[in-house]
């Protein structure tokens, strides 16, 4: 699957113009990979067409939806776990092949049924390694900050706090785009989980802990 | 254990001495027992005819209050180290509360003492044995609502009443000393002592119903307070205990519940903490009986007694009668075999709201947890209150503490 994929790419590498050929600009989809399948008697233009899709930076640009677990822990937190659904966004730059930076935004919305919404957001700055040029697996890893709120319509509690995430991923190339599945931990320390009727801290140190498996599109300029 | 509790007091002072800040949980007095002036609540008990304890030893078990005087305080029914029994109980061991390396040892009656100089025209001293303690370690206070799902409040609670179920005294007395300790793991913490008002004074609420006016309270102008005293009285009792052939006496009746409502408020009258607990007494020694001598009436003496064919019937009075010279008769209300005696008891924490965000944590208020301000006047008795909000708009309401416990034994008898 993997190779006609890339000869395709490659085919279409030769025939489409460099800019409108926003698969074949994936970081780990780069024709560098393709270099071993590459014909050894290549017009000299291609090979130089392959080898600056290799080394291309540009945008990227990723949306998601997933499901996960979440919990949150303090001195005087309800120990339970809650399972949901997930959005997620990243927009970035690609700096190289393997690496690549951005910013991403998720949101963990508990908000079907039950007696109170549970929702957990965060915003990151975030780096994606890829082990090699080729390699289709990637860890990303970021740091940010997260938010837990749980809200009845009359009563609100919440925390806020300094984040990490981490995330291994693949991508799976299909024509195209690029589809990720992934999973994903969030974690968070140091929050105050305050009401909104009181303002002041009910428990300090609240710990947010999140773990979704996500799907994603990605785009990349 | 006794010389090995001395020991603890002794370095619980020189600790005090050493480390007490002024925003310390209480005011640990770095007084000396042997030279404190003893408060009115020390040394007023006498042993009865059964108690084996003399006065010297039920002495020594005593702790120096914030006002540097000695008040009696917190000891087992039998000393350990004589053997001898006291007849008496205060209830749950104080030294296996998580609260009780921070607040020390109880004085009790410290709150009448500090009545007394308080300047408020009145008087309210109450006798030894009444003295109730309860406690239990990190209780789940239970938070309502929706919202209220994601948050777990889990406290540590320390409480002291007089709850006197023997004498007529609280059918016109509506005033009771209170230590109440509570931290809980969301920030809320109390440490408040005062004369709870508990009802209105000169009366008391039926078990069965309805308010009783039992005569003068003492003192004569003490404050009303929310909440009431539900206390068995003979009309409730006799009806229900004593019942034909065929049918069950409902013993559950003998049941008093001191359902109280207690406030911290500033000068200003901004209120700064309250709390609600209900203390219930199961089996007392007494009920309110207008036509008896002293009004009280005793529980143990309806197992002898016959109306036509109604009488008591349960296991409640089983080896409570003898038959002399053809006549059955009751043992006496102070035997230590009758079970009515007040050694079951059980305590309803309900709210502990707190309403002190970024105050001072220190407060003096007047005996009855009025008038509070930042320092001390005379017969202010200072409290602690933390310095939040905990009114997140959703209830509150702790549990049940020591109805699984019984107190009984050990020559425990009435008056208890």
């Amino acid at each position: 699957m993997h190779r006609r994929i890339t000869r395709v790419l490659f085919v279409a590498s030769t025939i489409l113009p460099f800019g409108a050929m926003p698969k074949a600009t994936h970081a780990q989809s780069a024709p560098a990979a393709t270099s071993a399948d590459s014909p050894t008697n290549a017009e000299p233009t291609v090979r130089a067409a392959v080898r600056r899709l290799a080394d291309k930076r540009g945008l990227w640009a990723t949306i998601g939806v997933g499901r996960g677990a979440a919990s949150l822990d303090c001195n005087a937190c309800a120990s339970s776990t809650t399972r949901a659904y997930s959005i997620e966004g990243t927009l970035g730059i690609r700096l190289s092949p393997r690496f690549l930076v951005g910013a991403e935004m998720f949101g963990w919305l508990d908000v079907l049924g039950g007696q109170a919404d549970r929702i957990a957001k965060g915003t990151y700055l975030i780096a994606r390694g890829y082990r090699n040029p080729k390699s289709k697996l990637f860890l990303q890893t970021g740091a940010g900050v997260a938010s837990y709120e749980v809200n009845d319509g009359e009563v609100k509690f919440r925390t806020r706090s300094p984040s990490l995430t981490l995330t291994g991923g693949y991508d799976w190339r299909i024509d195209q785009l690029t589809i990720t599945p992934a999973i994903t931990a969030v974690g968070s320390t140091g929050g105050h989980l305050k009401s909104d009727k009181t303002g002041n801290s009910i428990a300090d140190n609240a710990r947010l802990g999140l773990l979704r498996a996500t799907v994603s599109l990605s785009w990349f300029r | 254990m006794r010389a090995h509790w001395y020991s603890a007091s002794v370095l619980l002072s020189f600790s005090a001495m050493v480390a007490c800040s002024d925003t310390a949980p209480t005011a640990s007095n770095p007084g000396n027992l042997a030279t404190a002036v003893p408060a009115k609540a020390f040394g007023i008990w006498t042993p009865g005819r059964t108690d084996t304890c003399s006065p010297e030893i039920h002495n020594q078990y005593a702790t120096v209050g914030p006002d540097g005087k000695k008040y009696p305080t917190w000891h087992p029914p039998v000393d350990p180290v004589t053997g001898c029994t006291f007849g008496h109980e205060h209830g749950r061991d104080p030294h296996g509360s998580a609260l009780y390396a921070g607040v020390g040892d109880l004085p009790f009656g410290y709150a009448n003492e500090q009545l007394d100089a308080a300047g408020l025209g009145m008087q309210r001293h109450e006798d030894h044995v009444g003295h109730k303690v309860e406690w239990e370690n990190d209780v789940r206070i239970q938070v309502a609502g929706g919202a209220g799902a994601a948050v777990e409040v889990r406290c540590d609670v320390l409480v002291k009443l007089h709850q006197g179920t023997h004498s007529k005294d609280a059918f016109t007395n509506n005033l009771h000393e209170l230590i109440y300790h509570i931290k809980c793991s969301d920030k809320t913490e109390l440490h408040v002592t005062l004369m709870s008002a508990i009802g209105r004074p000169g009366e008391f609420v039926s078990s069965c119903g309805g308010t009783i006016q039992a005569g003068t309270a003492s003192p004569a102008n003490a404050p009303s307070g929310g909440g009431h005293r539900r206390i068995p009285d003979a009309a409730c009792l006799l009806s229900r205990i004593l019942v034909p052939s065929g049918q069950q006496s409902d013993f559950g009746n003998l049941h008093e519940s001191w359902e109280t409502s207690n406030e911290i408020r500033t000068v200003d009258g901004n209120r700064l903490a309250f709390f609600d607990p209900y203390f219930q007494v199961f089996r007392p020694s007494r009920y309110y009986d207008a036509e008896a001598t002293g009004v009280v009436g005793r529980p143990v003496a309806l197992c002898a007694l016959t109306i036509n064919d109604r009488r008591a019937r349960g296991s409640e009075c089983n080896g409570m009668t003898n038959t002399v010279g053809g006549v059955l008769v009751s043992i006496d209300y102070d035997d230590a075999l009758s079970v009515f005696n007040g050694v079951g008891r059980q305590i309803d924490v309900n709210n502990n709201f707190v309403s002190n965000r970024d105050g001072p944590t220190v407060w003096y208020s007047d005996p009855f947890g009025r008038n509070a301000r930042t320092t001390p006047f005379p017969g202010s008795i200072r409290q602690y209150i933390s310095s939040v909000n905990n009114d997140y708009g959703v209830g509150v309401n702790g549990p049940v503490i020591g109805g699984n416990r019984n107190y009984g034994g050990n020559g425990v008898r009435a008056p208890n």
